[in-house]
């Protein structure tokens, strides 16, 4: 019974650390971000091994390719999930080129973790993807 | 004689073809920031997998920020280029109570952006010799207000 009082307390408190230590901005306007894309290729994973900076005012974005200096723009809305939990719902290009995707942050520090990458509709196919990798706040 | 027109014609064409630059190394790294990504796979000769370095370079130092762990060092650099398209950054850094030096070759696939193999022979980060390589990404020019 004691051990499994200690245990649960163990659990408990490790676990409070863990949820504590680090927390997703409230909101993106005025932020930048370092995008970098996994390594791995694969049909879900086209743009693999790239970095991308976006920066973000209160509506839209823009998002550059630097191993290219390509861009595009569109707008966003962020969704402030919890504490270190954040959601970015983007809406890029009009018509036939429209993107529609979402970038699911988890925090490991204030200024960076991973994202999950996940494509409803897009001009790079297939439609529905998904894909991973970090990112980085710059400012 | 109209075949050997058309010759010369197609002779001309593709020598300009092969006279096409490739990529070029800028003359001097003095005002730029770069940012290196590291190799993903892990071994011991990669300990930083899968990090992004962010180093700004003056004149004859540079500062290296490890973006994910926060970790700066810095110290004196030389660059040149060593052939065309192949420029080589070597490097003696204070970090912390040690001493890191190392060279790096960096082979460019556009005026901005390519492949590096980083060489170290001395290094908090042990073993003391290692290398790995990556992508380097030399960012647009930020104007410094003097």
């Amino acid at each position: 019974m004691k051990l499994l009082f200690s245990l649960f307390l163990f659990v408990c408190i490790v676990g409070q650390t863990a949820a504590e230590s680090c927390s997703m901005p409230k909101s993106f306007t005025g932020l930048t971000l370092l995008i970098r894309v996994d390594g791995n290729y694969s049909p879900e994973n086209p743009m693999a091994g790239t970095l991308q900076e976006m920066t973000f005012n209160r509506l839209n974005y823009k998002s550059t390719i630097m191993n290219t200096r390509e861009s595009v723009e569109g707008s966003y809305r962020y969704t402030h999930l919890d504490t270190n939990l954040g959601q970015l719902n983007m809406r890029e290009g009009v018509g036939d080129d429209l993107s529609l995707y979402t970038e699911t942050f988890v925090c490991e520090t204030n200024t960076t973790g991973y994202f999950i990458f996940s494509q409803t509709k897009g001009t790079i196919k297939p439609d529905v993807r998904q894909n991973t990798g970090i990112y980085v706040i710059r400012k | 004689m109209k075949c050997n027109v058309l010759i010369i014609i197609v002779l001309f064409i593709f020598s300009k073809t092969s006279l096409a630059e490739g990529c070029q190394q800028p003359k001097s790294l003095n005002k730029s920031q770069l940012l290196f990504m590291m190799n993903e796979m892990y071994i011991p000769s990669n300990p930083n997998a899968g990090g992004i370095q962010q180093v700004n370079f003056t004149e004859k130092n540079l500062t290296a920020t490890e973006l994910r762990k926060g970790i700066t060092s810095q110290g004196a650099y030389q660059y040149r280029i060593i052939a065309s398209g192949v420029a080589l950054v070597e490097a003696q850094l204070i970090e912390g109570d040690d001493r890191a030096i190392f060279r790096m070759i960096l082979m460019c696939k556009n005026n901005f952006s390519g492949k590096y193999i980083f060489s170290q022979s001395q290094g908090v980060m042990k073993p003391d010799r290692r290398q790995n390589t990556g992508d380097y990404i030399i960012e647009p020019a930020i104007l410094l207000l003097n």
